[in-house]
């Protein structure tokens, strides 16, 4: 069985989500950039059996 | 690849700036040895060793760790000293795997500090099929995008991105 699912970039609400929990353990802070040109890209990644 | 050409660093020059690459795996079916194919052997005083043998040859040493606690959000206590220690002897970028989920990024003096950068691009299915804990952190992960100039502190920029279903 072949599983497809899709690396995206995040923004939005699930950006800030993630954002917020990384910069919560880290002592330096993190931005969400340059997302929109992998986003653009449409970063896709077939997954397998394994 | 066996255990003393694992070890070679990978050294890559850019805009009249030499980056020197090391990775490191813990021991395991994934290391190296006199014989067989792997990765470099994690060990601290190994990894001292190499950083030293390339600190005066390039302007930044970047470190490739496969490292940490599976699934849990922190490094631990040991390794975040570990990681200031291998500043201390030359690293300027640490970037750390294995987790499987996002831990901390830490600047500590002239470094830059990764713990693990999360997922990204990984059989997450497969997985889930095994366990399901932290199933909605193991979607997350980050795109570090690392500038590195002369002089300079080592900065960064996060693209953040996470595994649609």
């Amino acid at each position: 069985m072949n599983e497809e699912f899709k690396v995206v970039m995040a923004d939005g609400e699930k950006a800030k989500e993630i954002l917020e929990n990384l910069n919560r353990i880290s002592n330096v802070i993190s931005e969400n950039r340059l997302g929109q040109i992998f986003l653009n890209q449409g970063l896709k990644v077939s997954l397998g059996e394994s | 690849m066996n255990e003393k050409e694992a070890r070679k660093p990978g050294i890559i020059e850019k805009n009249d700036v030499r980056l020197g690459f090391l990775g490191y795996c813990k021991k395991g079916e994934y290391t190296a040895t006199d014989s067989t194919s792997g990765a470099a052997l994690f060990d601290e005083e190994i990894i001292k060793e190499d950083i030293r043998s390339i600190k005066n040859k390039v302007d930044f040493v970047v470190l490739s760790l496969h490292w940490g606690i599976e699934l849990s959000e922190y490094p631990s206590p040991e390794q975040v000293e570990m990681a200031h220690r291998l500043v201390d002897a030359g690293a300027e970028v640490i970037i750390g795997h294995h987790p499987h989920v996002l831990q901390g990024i830490e600047r500590y003096k002239r470094g830059l500090i990764f713990y693990s950068l999360g997922n990204f691009i990984f059989d997450n299915y497969a997985g889930k099929v095994v366990y399901k804990r932290m199933w909605e952190k193991r979607k997350q992960g980050i795109v570090a995008v690392i500038h590195l100039e002369k002089e300079n502190l080592p900065t960064y920029l996060s693209c953040i991105a996470f595994l649609r279903e």
